[in-house]
């Protein structure tokens, strides 16, 4: 045997015995649960492969540098302020702190654990053409994802805002813009790449949720879509 | 960088990577759960690693058959799991001495050549599979498992001899 040869079959061994040992794991179909943290990362995953994973190989240095300088810009412009606003939003401040950050926005929520269902919302007015593909139903988090014949996602989520959990939305290659949804305050962040989905955004503080509608439509459509979302089955 | 960038660029190669992640995704976190039935959270971070090193080496699974294409996903959580605890120094400390040894496992006489692989420790394993599956070098190799460079160049040498003696045994009957 050649030395490529060999390297081939010791390859092909490993892979026969991984397949063999992890057999049961391979043909399971059984569903496994998972986090809203993780299932969001993997839609980003989804949505852009190379952006996801060019965003989690950054030095830990530099993450660590960032974090520390948004949450100081965060505090000095924030939260000096925000103490001499209306009892609402100091409500609100302690649901979540955005933090900005050179090639994401995080936002991180604290609020106290829930427990207990969600709520239902849905979407009104869905676009002509699309179809429900996926459901996830969690007990703080619920996704979405509707495709059209020619394969393109809309996928609609949202999830409790509690202490623990955040939500990361990658900014790298998009414009983000605030912008309100039935007066509630959120941010779009629309791809410089037409080819590319965007990405609305909004907290309602009030029911203490995060909402996002991810699609590849433009800007006043996803507007339309989420200013239609709305309550279906109340749990309070 | 150059290769990581110029992967995964195509519609097509996206469609594959979906596929993949529709097939093996729950695999992935079964196998991880294995090595972290306790927590969750570990389990994840060792999948979203290695989904990050599926990413970065979509090219390496595209050269492996269809068919085994979820053993190599199932091979690269379980060497990210394994990675997570050699961080910690957890669990994995007896097969460690246990492999530190030359004559660990002995050399596979009267077995057949899966079943050496399958009792090797893990920590053996994972280095094997980090060379000749993964392609990784001795030094990546080193930092990810917390071994010595010379370390890992022995037991690489040490696990090829014994499964090219086999293979050859098996190949010239």
């Amino acid at each position: 045997m050649t030395n490529d040869t060999e390297r081939s079959a010791l390859r092909g061994l490993f892979l026969d015995a991984a397949a063999i040992e992890f057999s049961e794991e391979l043909f399971s179909t059984e569903p496994v649960a998972v986090s809203p943290r993780f299932q969001r990362h993997m839609n980003a995953m989804l949505t852009n492969p190379q952006r996801w994973a060019k965003r989690r190989v950054r030095p830990l240095w530099k993450k660590c540098v960032q974090t520390a300088a948004a949450i100081l810009l965060v505090c000095s412009l924030s939260l000096g302020t925000l103490m001499a606003v209306s009892p609402d939003v100091r409500a609100a401040v302690i649901h979540w702190v955005t933090e900005w950050y050179e090639t994401h926005i995080l936002y991180r929520y604290s609020g106290e654990q829930i427990s207990g269902e969600l709520s239902k919302y849905e979407i009104t007015a869905l676009p002509e053409g699309y179809a429900e593909t996926e459901r996830i139903e969690m007990p703080e988090y619920f996704c979405v994802t509707y495709k059209n014949e020619e394969g393109q996602w809309l996928r609609f989520d949202y999830s409790y805002m509690q202490q623990g959990s955040a939500l990361d939305i990658l900014t790298e290659g998009v414009e983000v813009r605030d912008i309100t949804v039935n007066g509630l305050e959120g941010q779009i962040f629309l791809s410089l790449d037409p080819k590319n989905d965007n990405t609305l955004t909004w907290i309602d503080p009030s029911a203490n949720l995060q909402f996002t509608v991810d699609a590849f439509l433009d800007e006043s459509d996803i507007l339309h879509i989420a200013e239609s979302v709305a309550l279906k089955e109340s749990t309070k | 960088m150059l290769i990581f960038l110029s992967m995964l660029e195509s519609d097509a190669e996206r469609q594959i990577f979906l596929e993949l992640y529709n097939q093996y995704g729950n695999a992935m976190l079964r196998v991880a759960q294995r090595y972290f039935p306790k927590s969750q959270q570990d389990a994840e971070d060792a999948v979203q690693n290695a989904w990050l090193k599926a990413v970065q080496n979509f090219s390496k699974i595209l050269e492996v058959s269809c068919k085994k294409r979820g053993a190599y996903l199932v091979i690269i959580v379980r060497n990210e799991a394994i990675t997570i605890l050699r961080k910690r120094k957890e669990e994995l400390t007896l097969e460690d001495a246990f492999a530190d040894e030359t004559a660990a496992f002995g050399d596979g006489d009267g077995k057949l050549i899966i079943e050496i692989i399958q009792t090797m420790p893990d920590t053996f394993r994972a280095v094997l599979e980090m060379r000749f599956v993964e392609e990784r070098s001795t030094k990546e190799i080193a930092a990810a498992l917390h071994l010595k460079e010379t370390t890992v160049n022995t037991r690489i040498h040490r696990g090829r001899a014994i499964l090219i003696k086999k293979l050859r045994e098996e190949y010239t009957r």
